[in-house]
């Protein structure tokens, strides 16, 4: 089966000063690199993006790679990162190719800003439903979402503080990590309203920054530095998805999202239990996308989440480490990539930051709201 | 707070499932329209090309009365755009009036929302133009 050999990236910040060429192709290089291999080895190349990056092709162009025999540019967000390198990894199995890099580039501060920040507002598609009454960020929209929850489940207003407050413990110990301020839960509670029920700590940074993942066939990972097994990967999508990433109108439950509709398969093919996973990245583009991606996971009971990090949990006791590297909350907000370039590093046992005891398995969700994907990732 | 006081006003961009809505809205209608599927009789907002429920293809526009109730709330406090500095803090629910009638709404109101909480829709002016508004149903508040 094919194995993930390789990660890399590009400082994560608020002005690359950099093309998206550029960083997509020093993310790269620096990915195959650490696999240990060549360049012009490369035989596939695969990306996400939403409107706000460099195609494949311009990678391929830079670099100078030659015989490429799978490529993939795909259209979306947060809910593809771990689902990009799935499909990567069974068009290896398949026979497709034996070198695979993906990347994510964005320079998602200096350049196009998700949710229209700084852009003239226009309301085509399923916004025109949105921008009117006022709803025209995607804070604004997972807000609606975790109100609804706060209300069911009858959680007070500091609920989800102690989830951004452990992911900033954990970016300290993370050079990469664009937060360098600790924060306590005084500070979160003197944090301005950006929309009740969310503080400024509630939602994610906007960064600049590249992360490449490289997969590998069997034959080439044993010629690896340290190739890392992937257990499993699964996608969920489901009726009411939404007429955009973001739409909630058509959503029934937004008590929960796609990672109680994926649970199943992703731990029956890797033979798991949640028990064995020793780390999670877990997207955190808002703070309560941890609560829906926890509980439908079953890493916590219902409504509980935020108790349960307040109680400690996160931080490797009684549970599994969660956003060791700080994610898109404290680290940086490569769309979740950084959350795979992580687990690869724990389960190496090379993170540059927080490196949990002898860690062995991780689990990466990937997305917040409807669509999304994950992956289990083991030390081979 | 820096924020930019240059960028041009908001535009929504209707498309031909949607034209209708905005075209009652600019007569002035203070109704809520919706869709009802000619086949099955479901409720259906936002608007779509076919019936979500039995994907018939003739959907026929109604303002008839809803029984709508708060789903969610939120406190915008931070204007992202120049044209809604001037609106904040502002309230929006997530209404719901049946299985597929879902909307966002400009809170017209006192009242805290709750789960649950009957409300009236309406459609109203807003800083973009027309938009649905809301407020608790008079028997409710």
């Amino acid at each position: 089966m094919a194995k993930v050999v390789g990660v890399g990236a590009t400082p994560y910040s608020k002005n690359s000063a950099m093309t998206l060429a550029g960083l997509a192709s020093r993310a790269v290089k620096a990915a195959v690199a650490d696999a240990g291999l060549n360049l012009e080895d490369v035989d596939g190349i695969g990306s996400f993006q939403l409107h706000d990056s460099v195609m494949s092709e311009v990678v391929v162009t830079t670099l100078d790679l030659t015989g490429l025999t799978w490529t993939m540019d795909w259209l979306g967000g947060g809910n593809l990162p771990c689902a990009l390198v799935g499909e990567a990894a069974d068009a290896v199995d398949a026979g497709r190719a034996e070198i695979v890099v993906l990347y994510r580039a964005m320079n998602g501060r200096s350049g196009r800003r998700l949710g229209g920040t700084g852009q003239r507002p226009t309301f085509p598609g399923v916004d025109q439903f949105y921008g009117p009454p006022g709803v025209v960020s995607y804070a604004q929209k997972m807000a609606l979402w975790a109100q609804h929850y706060k209300a069911h489940f009858g959680l007070s207003d500091d609920v989800f503080g102690p989830i951004a407050t452990t992911f900033r413990e954990h970016a300290l110990k993370n050079p990469r990590a664009m937060m360098t301020k600790p924060m306590g839960h005084q500070e979160y509670l003197d944090s301005r309203w950006i929309v009740d029920p969310f503080r400024l700590p509630d939602i994610c940074l906007e960064s600049d920054g590249a992360v490449a993942v490289v997969v590998a066939s069997d034959a080439v990972a044993a010629s690896t530095r340290k190739p890392v097994d992937i257990l499993s990967y699964a996608v969920a999508m489901e009726n009411g998805a939404g007429l955009d990433l973001s739409d909630l109108l058509t959503w029934d439950d937004l008590t929960s999202n796609y990672a109680g509709r994926l649970r199943d398969p992703l731990l029956g093919r890797a033979q798991l239990d949640l028990s064995d996973i020793d780390v999670a990245e877990i997207y955190d583009c808002f703070t309560y996308t941890v609560c829906m991606s926890m509980e439908g996971l079953g890493f916590t009971e219902p409504g509980q989440t935020g108790a349960w990090f307040a109680a400690g949990g996160g931080d490797g006791v009684g549970g599994p480490a969660v956003n060791t590297h700080g994610g898109l909350l404290s680290e940086a907000y490569i769309h979740g990539m950084n959350h795979i370039l992580e687990a690869v590093e724990q389960v190496r046992g090379e993170s540059q930051g927080w490196q949990v005891p002898d860690a062995r398995t991780a689990l990466i969700t990937s997305g917040a709201m409807t669509a999304g994907s994950a992956m289990i990732l083991a030390r081979s | 707070m820096s924020i930019e006081t240059t960028e041009p006003g908001a535009e929504v961009i209707p498309d031909l499932d949607s034209q209708e809505f905005w075209d009652r809205a600019a007569t002035g209608a203070t109704t809520f329209s919706y869709q009802v599927c000619d086949s099955c009789g479901n409720q259906q907002f936002p608007p779509l090309a076919l019936c979500r429920r039995c994907h018939a293809e003739e959907l026929t526009w109604s303002d008839a009365p809803l029984d709508a109730v708060v789903r969610s709330w939120i406190t915008v406090n931070h204007p992202i755009y120049p044209y809604l500095v001037d609106a904040v803090p502002y309230r929006v629910v997530l209404a719901e009036a049946a299985p597929h009638l879902r909307v966002l709404a400009r809170w017209r109101s006192d009242v805290e929302p709750s789960l649950g909480l009957p409300v009236e829709l309406a459609i109203g002016p807003g800083e973009a133009g027309p938009m649905p508004v809301a407020e608790p149903k008079a028997d409710a508040s």
